[in-house]
């Protein structure tokens, strides 16, 4: 039985990972709608898969507490794979990879798309209050979205 | 998009890493280059991680971090790979995958198959390092896609596109030995053409004889080569583009005190060689709703040289052409092509003569071939690729090449595993591979029908990712398994008037894992580091019809190769590189008083690299750190290499005679190097 719940999990996460690249656009459209009844800034993670220093990124925030409930209350917090091939709408501009290398999403939000992990504020008008590209302590990451927050 | 406000960003400037907003290749981010696309796994354009075939990548960034006067030595920073030095004279080598020899190793510029047989060296010498975007290698035989000559390996060299290369580059360096290098390319545009022009010169003239035996340690060379490529814009981006190589080389290595007018000379012993190359590659998508791409390339190759005094002059020419239609239907990724490969040869020796032997008469090999290839993706996890190619050969007939190869991908893209199946051949290629033995008019003999070399490989490779949060760990394995059959070689002993072609009984095997790693930390260290462990040999009949089984030379049974770098403040960037080797077999003559294998050494070279903003960059280090050169005598009897005194059984009653094949290492020492560097965008 125990064996049994194993593999029922397995499937479970392989069809969750089926469905992963359709949610990138999803969680773009739910900020907006979200965005006119409850504005809040939003903050966009830029990643690839196989970037280790973005690895090292998650697990620290992963390990933070109090920087996890900040990403996930105070802020629409999207990640997003800049490797994608998956179009996006985003205030009402198409943003889409043709070709497979960099998503013309993070060429239009970061001055230099391909060094990651980068990160992006934008406050609920859609202007970029943040740019930074790299690794971010949990300190400094809580240090700016506190400053950002009040 | 917005204004910005950086009064958030002055905050982090307490922080050391906080550099990185001014400078922009800093500390603590991965830059999107390593793991950018590759082409040679499926002959389409992917991710690295999503091509069912794994493909390693030595991109311009990593061979900076140890720059090389040419390609040969770069592609030694592939762990398996590895670059071999076959004569201590002329230092002409060849690269051996997996501890295969070079014949198994296809060389394709641009997808092409253009360097092959005569020329393989001098494919991977003289490419300006500003003209390649990155080197891809394939481990294990891939003729399903490239048909004849894919039996071990692959190295693909992609040149860049003129329309993102730099407005202007250059790269001077030099070494203590008086090696010169010279690196200068510039892009300009008529119309809707980019045009990227560069040359590259090596120069090294500085005799030196640090092991005393009045031989040259590294053969003197003097090099030039000039490459024009050009991009076309075309309508709904579709490409078209054409290149031009231009290479002229004049080495030499020998006794001291040889001159060029020794050339020839059976008194003063020289190995001279003059090789002049033009290349043509281009690639056009046809103008139709399809993706039809059409490739072609012509290359003439020509070496004029004197083994002592023994001429070898000979000229080669290959025309290729390839057609392919690259289609998506649903989830099935197809390929299918037809291709066409003719070479022409011809050279001084018998081995291109007439049956009576009075006239020349040139080998012409035409290889048609048709292939076809499908992806198929069941959903983001499984990907299989199907794949088959025929050609058709004179000499063996039909030849199948399938491929099967599965590839699965965790859901969160942490663990990949690729398992694959895949055949390789070659068509015997009857004269170019022991030219140096040739001496006086045989008759070339052929007593059975040959049967094509082929090699038969299975790997499987698992990719993991395992990361904290202080570091992260990429590891990537790899077994191997690959048989080779029937090797076919000539035969000088049966009749003094023929060389008599058949088939070997025997066969080869290379076995073995490799695993390379590479560790990322929360402060600006980097290390890479692979090893491999590997068994090659070969089995064969003797006259007993026992099977006796022999290591292969120069296949070290375990080997490795690391990179270590860590980036400072104000843009200073320490690059300790290098490889080792455990022990490897090597050509001993019969009861030679050298070893028969090498010991364990390590070739480490370390490089401190500043860079400034205007775009330059200097950078300077120690090549060969530990200082570590060979030994024993890397030539035999190298005071009678014309073999004069050879019948004295008192002063040589081994009866050696001069020999100069016994290489495990560059007799080039410790070195102190210094370079500049300038782009401009």
């Amino acid at each position: 039985m125990e064996r049994f719940k194993m593999v029922l999990l397995g499937l479970c996460f392989s069809l969750s990972g089926f469905s992963a690249s359709a949610q990138q656009s999803d969680a773009f459209n739910e900020i907006e709608n979200k965005l006119s009844q409850n504005p809040k800034n939003i903050i966009i993670k830029f990643y690839t898969d196989w970037c280790g220093i973005c690895a090292i990124q998650d697990q620290k925030i992963r390990k933070n507490k109090q920087l996890e409930s900040m990403l996930e209350n105070d802020f629409y917090f999207v990640e997003f794979n800049t490797e994608s091939k998956e179009s996006i709408v985003f205030h009402g501009i198409r943003f889409e990879n043709k070709q497979g290398r960099t998503h013309s999403f993070a060429q239009a939000l970061l001055e230099n798309p391909d060094a990651l992990p980068a990160w992006v504020i934008l406050n609920p008008d859609y202007e970029i209050i943040f740019q930074y590209n790299g690794l971010l302590e949990p300190e400094e990451l809580i240090l700016v979205l506190t400053k950002i927050y009040n | 998009m917005g204004k910005c406000i950086y009064a958030v960003m002055l905050l982090l400037s307490v922080h050391v890493f906080s550099q990185s907003e001014e400078q922009p290749d800093s500390l603590n981010y991965e830059y999107n280059e390593l793991e950018g696309a590759v082409i040679t796994g499926t002959m389409k354009e992917v991710k690295r991680l999503d091509s069912p075939i794994p493909v390693e990548v030595i991109t311009s960034k990593l061979f900076r971090k140890n720059p090389t006067p040419s390609l040969f030595e770069a592609v030694g920073m592939v762990n398996g790979v590895r670059p071999q030095l076959n004569c201590n004279v002329c230092n002409t080598g060849d690269i051996h995958i997996n501890g295969m020899e070079g014949p198994y190793t296809l060389i394709l510029i641009d997808g092409m198959p253009i360097v092959s047989a005569l020329s393989t060296v001098y494919g991977l010498s003289g490419i300006p390092n500003s003209m390649v975007e990155r080197i891809e290698v394939v481990k294990g035989p891939a003729s399903s896609l490239y048909g004849s000559e894919a039996m071990g390996g692959i190295i693909n060299v992609i040149t860049k596109d003129a329309s993102k290369a730099p407005k202007f580059s250059a790269d001077f360096f030099t070494t203590t030995w008086l090696e010169y290098s010279a690196d200068v390319a510039t892009k300009f545009k008529i119309g809707k053409a980019n045009s990227l022009l560069g040359v590259n010169y090596f120069k090294y003239d500085n005799k030196k004889d640090n092991n005393g035996d009045n031989f040259t340690d590294v053969t003197l060379q003097d090099r030039i080569s000039i490459f024009n490529k050009w991009n076309f814009e075309r309508k709904d981006n579709r490409n078209a583009s054409i290149g031009l190589r231009y290479v002229y080389e004049d080495r030499w290595g020998g006794e001291m005190q040889w001159k060029r007018e020794d050339r020839g000379s059976d008194k003063i012993y020289g190995e001279s060689i003059y090789t002049s190359r033009i290349e043509v590659i281009g690639m056009y998508q046809l103008p139709v709703k399809e993706k039809i791409m059409t490739q072609f390339s012509y290359n003439y190759h020509d070496q004029n040289s004197w083994y002592g005094n023994t001429p070898y002059m000979a000229n080669q020419e290959v025309v290729f052409g390839q057609a392919y239609w690259d289609k998506v239907f649903g989830r099935h990724n197809l390929l299918a092509g037809m291709t066409l490969r003719y070479t022409e040869y011809d050279d001084n020796t018998p081995a291109t003569a007439s049956v009576n032997g009075s006239d020349n008469e040139p080998s012409k090999t035409t290889l048609p071939g048709v292939f076809v290839q499908d992806e198929i993706k069941f959903n983001p996890q499984h990907t299989l690729l199907l794949g088959y190619r025929y050609d058709y050969d004179k000499n063996h007939g039909n030849i199948h090449s399938p491929r099967v190869a599965y590839k699965f991908s965790s859901p969160d893209k942490r663990h990949t595993i690729r398992g694959s199946f895949g055949t390789g051949f070659r068509v015997v290629n009857l004269f170019t591979e022991d030219h140096a033995a040739l001496t006086g008019s045989r008759e070339v003999v052929i007593t059975e029908e040959l049967k094509p070399e082929k090699s038969y490989n299975g790997n499987l490779n698992y990719v993991t990712k395992i990361p904290h949060d202080f570091m992260n760990i990429d590891i990537d394995i790899t077994g191997f398994y690959s048989y080779f059959t029937n090797k076919i070689v000539g035969d000088y002993d049966v009749d003094p008037n023929q060389i008599v072609y058949d088939n070997l009984n025997g066969h080869a095997v290379s076995q073995g894992i490799s695993l390379n790693t590479n560790l990322t930390f929360d402060f600006p260290l980097k290390i890479s580091a692979g090893v491999s462990w590997m068994d090659v040999f070969q089995k064969e009949k003797d006259e007993n019809g026992v099977e006796e089984k022999q290591q292969q030379w120069f296949a070290p049974e375990w080997s490795g190769t690391f990179v270590v770098s860590y980036s400072f403040p104000k843009d200073f960037t320490v690059d300790f590189t290098g490889n080792w080797n455990g022990p490897m077999r090597l050509p001993v003559l019969p009861d030679d008083y050298r070893p028969e294998y090498s010991p364990w050494f390590c070739i480490a070279n370390i490089q401190l690299t500043k860079k400034f903003k205007n775009g330059m960059e200097v950078y300077g280090g120690v090549k060969n750190l530990f200082d570590f050169v060979p030994g024993e005598d890397p030539l035999m009897r190298a005071f009678d290499p014309f073999d004069e005194f050879v019948d004295d059984p008192v002063n040589n009653p081994d009866g050696y005679t001069f020999d100069t094949t016994y290489n495990y290492a560059s007799l080039q020492g410790i070195r102190g190097f210094l370079g500049i560097r300038y782009n401009l965008f």
